[in-house]
């Protein structure tokens, strides 16, 4: 777990707070292809890195690190929706039509682009069933945060983290089919 | 109550529960735990599913970012949107693909306008609030973004389908490294060109907009050399970044900052790096290899055989020092080392073009002393005519110390002040404001008239030196004040020698300001005793001398004079020697300049022979000599030779000068009115153009030979019989007179252009208001007698003559005839050409006695001023055979009309009517048969 405290923070919207870390966890995470290091790619590095960044800019206030992994859990949940949404209206709409695909098959893009919509359904409907299992998707796959990291985080024992993991899992894994 | 019935969360704890619970259950116990504890057949069917899925992978086992990398963006074809709107444009064809976009052209039609746009489509779509109000702002900051060099943002949205769209200037044009390798540009004229795009792109920095990825295809030079920067800003636009300390890789590789490829801040110094770059491979036709402090110079022989258009060494020569150092500037690899913004670094590029020191160079001694040098180079020599002069003042004093030995106490003397001198200028002045070389002469002359310890001798040796180097500066008044003191001296010393010498300097200095009648009073009384005794003075003195006459509208004597020196200089300095050659260049030059063009061409092609054949630089004295032949060629209607002429010798300028130069633009120029003549006028235009442009870098728009080149543009539309487009440059040029109160030849000649684009459209009133401008400005300016006041009234008496007013036109052309004879001109090809327009005026008016005396006198001067000017000759006799013939004496006119054809003229030159004429008056049916005739007008 990564820096226990954060600076004083400077009163602002959780809106605001929001906008801040998905833009740049979205800059990040683009960054981190262009340099192509596929085989390195890290929800937890990158998270991390987005910790420090974040808690080194006095202008982005966290009551809590909790509070920003939360944020930046649930960044990442809308940048992968909205990168598989993208995905499918260039397939789709407008005139665009794909025609080659450099490094991975088209077509397992476009069944990435559907499962991950599919995900974003399923997790919609866990939260309703089971609020804390699907936090702990946010942190634990969306945040990149240990198993352990998410138990300090929502500061309940990691015992009952696991079986939340491996409940939404089997959840959510169903629902995709 | 059923399980139906319960609410669903109810059933998702008891289906939560039992799963928690069956995973402590061993797998092949499982399937009767279930049939033991879960009664419910939709929860028992439930867990089942639960507990497949938890067996097996899935989407969650692969992490989330990794998803998200596999669903970016990619390639996509966008031939379906040829044809569609956007907005309020058509798209009309696919201009290009970006990795994050698609660009199209696109038009907007509106009643009277096409309106062509480039329509940029972004691969991504804008789904959260947050990116479209981002995308928003940026387009409005982009927007807002106005510069001549910097296309324009029009528009942007997004379409019905989700796709943002952004619509800017379409620009017409190739790549800044196309444009700069079709035009073969120099060094100078590129750094002049990266200027204008250093200067967009800071613009762009003062309203905080970095580009983020300059590069050739994102600078395009149309093709009248105006740049325009495409894609501000667009690359963060379009990029998934709305954070400007974070960074995402919308860039190209190969013209990336380092910090955009690490992933480091982006500021105006990433844009510095890529505007290095392009000014690297524009230089010297390659990238920067990466290495941070290797200079750029000495890579040239790696890139030796690129489109480079400079010879190795000569580029190597150029680069070496500033322009080095304001690459490794601008490459470095620490943002924070490079320039802060392009503004500092066009800075530096305009000190390195005004030759100031730049600041990207460790400011020492050695460097700031040699910028102060380049500084003050007038043109090629001054320099070294400056540094010359000190230094041969120095030796020679030094070598009559060595010679007369007891005089070594005076060469001290002089080598003492000299030194001096100079350490006294530099420690005085600020440092950031050296002397010039003009005011170091006027410091040298206040220590020289301070000191005491200086012999007279010296004196006269000092204030001569110090005179030549003013007159190299055109410093002639002061220069002449120089001479005149030194002359003093030496008058009261008895010196004799220095005093024949100093006479010669003293009278040139006179003749070059101005005060030509002066200048020969001076040296006249001495020239016999220079004769006496052929040496370097005589050489000059008949120079100064030739220079005056020709000035004083005697080019005949001005000739004669350059031959006697061109004689002495090869007994001077023999018959080989670069002086010998140079002076028989000058008769050449002054030959073309009095229009006696077969004797200049005569003159100048074996001796340009020779200077080739010889170890002589292609020096401006070469330079003014090709220049002379070219003319010459032109005067006797070889327009071949002249073309092939002025193309050499523009070659060479461009070799010898750094552009803009004056010299440059002027062969441009010329070469453009030749190219006219043979009636290629597209590239004549183009030529001129350039020439005018070069000009405008130079001078600016007030300057008489702005005038001069408008002048030239309108000739060559009048040539096309473009006579509106021809109003309109000879407008141009009048304007710019007016504007300026420049009060030149070129001035009268406008008006007097015009005057005669109107003649030929047969608007005789407006003509001759025209021509009425130029004559009055003509007499105002050169006086009642000069030769372009005869040539006015000629023109004028055309018109009269075509509007029938033969008396008139008579009057006319015996008034510029008589300016002509007294002026000792009267026999020059002009006052030929004006006497045979008298003489059919004459002919016209029924004075036919009249004329014919003067056809015969025409007749005559033509033959010897323009023996080659066949066509014009055969007109001449038409008309006398015309006359003839009304004087009853038709045998007479058989025989002329015979002349005329045996003079052998190319009938395609003929004019049809001339044709029609010479058969009826010869009675030969068989002499130039109408197959070929009537191809002219």
């Amino acid at each position: 777990m990564p820096g226990a405290a954060t600076d004083t923070p400077a009163p602002q919207s959780a809106d605001a707070l929001f906008d801040a870390v998905y833009a740049r966890l979205k800059a990040m995470a683009g960054r981190q292809l262009a340099r192509g290091e596929r085989g390195s790619l890290d929800t937890t590095a990158l998270v991390h890195e987005l910790y420090l960044r974040v808690s080194a800019n006095r202008d982005l206030g966290f009551a809590h690190p909790a509070q920003f992994f939360a944020y930046a859990a649930r960044a990442m949940r809308h940048l992968l929706a909205d990168r598989a949404r993208d995905r499918l209206r260039q397939r789709a709409g407008g005139g665009w039509q794909r025609v080659t695909l450099t490094g991975t098959d088209p077509r397992l893009a476009v069944d990435d682009a559907e499962q991950a919509l599919a995900l974003e359904a399923a997790l919609t409907e866990l939260e309703r069933a089971d609020a804390r299992a699907a936090r702990v998707v946010e942190l634990h796959y969306f945040a990149g945060l240990t198993l352990e990291d998410v138990a300090q985080t929502l500061g309940v024992v990691r015992r009952t983290v696991d079986r939340d993991w491996r409940y939404a899992r089997a959840f959510l894994h169903e629902r995709l089919g | 109550m059923t399980a139906e019935s319960v609410h669903s969360s109810d059933a998702e704890h008891r289906r939560r529960a039992a799963f928690d619970a069956l995973l402590e259950v061993p797998e092949a116990e499982r399937a009767a735990w279930l049939d033991a504890h879960v009664p419910d057949i939709a929860d028992r069917a439930a867990l089942v599913r639960l507990l497949a899925a938890d067996a097996r992978d899935g989407f969650l086992d692969t992490p989330a970012v990794e998803h998200a990398a596999r669903l970016a963006a990619d390639d996509l074809e966008p031939a379906g949107l040829i044809g569609r709107d956007i907005g309020e444009f058509r798209i009309v064809r696919a201009l290009g693909q970006g990795g994050m976009a698609a660009v199209f052209l696109g038009e907007r039609i509106g009643r009277d306008f096409v309106q062509r746009v480039a329509i940029k489509l972004l691969r991504r779509g804008l789904y959260s609030e947050l990116e479209q109000r981002l995308f928003q702002r940026e387009r409005r900051v982009l927007a807002a973004l106005e510069h001549p060099n910097i296309a324009r943002l029009i528009d942007g949205g997004v379409t019905a389908a989700g796709v943002p769209y952004l619509v800017m200037e379409y620009v017409d044009g190739v790549p800044i490294t196309e444009f700069v390798q079709a035009r073969r540009l120099g060094v100078r004229a590129i750094v002049e060109l990266m200027l204008t795009v250093c200067r967009a792109v800071e613009a762009a920095h003062r309203n905080l907009i970095v580009h983020r990825d300059l590069k050739p295809s994102n600078i395009l030079v149309g093709t009248d050399g105006s740049v325009k920067l495409l894609d501000f800003g667009i690359a963060k636009l379009i990029e998934e970044d709305a954070d400007a300390t974070g960074t995402l890789g919308v860039f190209t590789p190969d013209y990336a900052a380092p910090e955009q490829v690490r992933g480091g801040a982006i500021t105006t110094a990433t844009d510095v790096y890529g505007l290095g770059v392009l000014l690297h491979e524009l230089l010297l036709g390659v990238r920067p290899d990466g290495s941070p402090t290797r200079r750029p110079s000495s890579r040239v022989n790696e890139v030796a055989g690129t489109d480079v258009p400079l010879p190795p060494a000569r580029l190597r020569r150029l680069l070496r020092g500033d322009l080095d150092n304001i690459l490794l500037q601008a490459l470095a690899e620490e943002p924070e080392r490079r320039y802060a913004s392009a503004g500092a670094l066009a800075d530096d590029l305009e000190r390195y073009l005004a030759r100031r020191p730049i600041r990207a160079h460790p400011p020492s001694r050695l460097y700031r002393a040699r910028k102060f040098v380049e500084r003050h180079r007038g043109g090629v020599a001054l320099t070294t005519v400056f540094v010359l002069g000190i230094l041969a003042a120095l030796g020679l004093a030094l070598w009559q110390a060595e010679v007369a030995r007891r005089e070594a106490a005076r060469a001290n003397t002089v080598r003492d002040f000299l030194v001096g001198l100079f350490d006294a200028a530099r420690a005085h002045l600020p440092r950031d404001q050296r002397p010039t070389p003009e005011a170091l002469v006027e410091h040298a002359v206040r220590q020289l008239t301070g000191s005491r310890d200086l012999d007279t001798a010296t004196r006269v040796d000092l204030l001569r030196t110090l005179g030549e180097v003013q007159l190299s500066l055109s410093g002639f008044q002061r220069a002449e004040d120089l001479f005149g003191q030194a002359l003093d001296l030496a008058r009261a010393s008895g010196d004799a020698h220095a005093q024949a010498a100093l006479r010669v300097l003293h009278a040139d200095a006179r003749q070059r300001a101005g005060q030509n009648a002066q200048a020969v009073a001076e040296l006249a009384p001495h020239l016999d005793a220079l004769r006496a005794a052929p040496s370097p003075d005589l050489v000059r003195a008949l120079g100064v001398l030739a220079a005056a006459e020709m000035a004083l509208g005697k080019p005949e004597d001005a000739v004669t004079h350059r031959r006697e020196a061109a004689a002495a200089a090869q007994r001077v300095y023999g018959e080989d020697a670069a002086e010998a050659l140079a002076a028989g260049f000058d008769v050449g030059n002054a030959q073309a300049q009095a229009q006696l063009y077969p004797q200049a061409i005569a003159t100048l092609e074996p001796l340009l022979a020779r200077w080739r054949a010889s170890a002589a630089p292609e020096d401006d004295r070469y330079v003014a000599a090709l220049s002379s032949l070219a003319t010459a060629n032109n005067g006797v209607g070889d327009r071949q030779a002249s073309e092939a002429h002025f193309r050499e010798l523009l070659a060479l300028e461009r070799r010898i000068y750094t552009e803009p130069h004056d010299a440059i633009a002027r062969t441009l120029r010329d070469l453009g009115l030749i190219l006219a003549q043979s009636e290629k006028y597209a590239e004549a235009e183009s030529l001129i153009n350039e020439a005018l442009q070069m000009l405008r870098r130079i001078y600016g728009d007030d300057h008489a030979q702005i005038a001069e080149t408008y002048e030239a543009l309108g000739n060559v539309k009048v040539s096309q019989w473009r006579y509106a487009d021809a109003e309109a440059n000879y407008r141009a040029a009048i304007a710019t007179c007016s504007r300026t109160g420049i009060r030149e030849e070129v001035c009268a000649r406008a008006h007097n252009d015009l005057g005669m684009a109107f003649y030929r459209q047969q608007k005789y009133d407006q003509a001759k208001t025209e021509m009425t401008q130029a004559l009055t400005e003509r007499r105002a300016v050169f006086g009642d007698d000069h030769p372009t006041v005869a040539y006015s009234l000629s023109t004028l008496a055309n018109v009269a003559a075509a509007q029938r007013d033969f008396p008139q036109a008579i009057r006319l052309s015996e008034q510029a005839l008589d300016i002509l004879e007294r002026g000792g001109r009267g026999a020059s090809r002009e006052a030929a050409l004006i006497r045979n327009g008298y003489a059919q005026a004459l002919w016209l008016a029924d004075r036919n006695a009249d004329a014919l005396r003067e056809i015969d006198r025409t007749l005559a001067d033509w033959q010897r001023v323009a023996p080659e000017g066949k066509v014009r000759r055969v007109m001449m006799l038409v008309q006398k055979a015309q006359i003839l013939e009304d004087l009853k004496r038709h045998d007479d006119a058989r025989r002329t009309a015979d002349e005329a054809i045996r003079v052998g003229a190319d009938p395609a030159e003929l004019q049809a009517t001339t044709k029609r004429l010479l058969r009826e008056l010869s009675g030969r049916n068989d002499v130039y048969p109408e197959a070929t005739a009537g191809t002219t007008p």
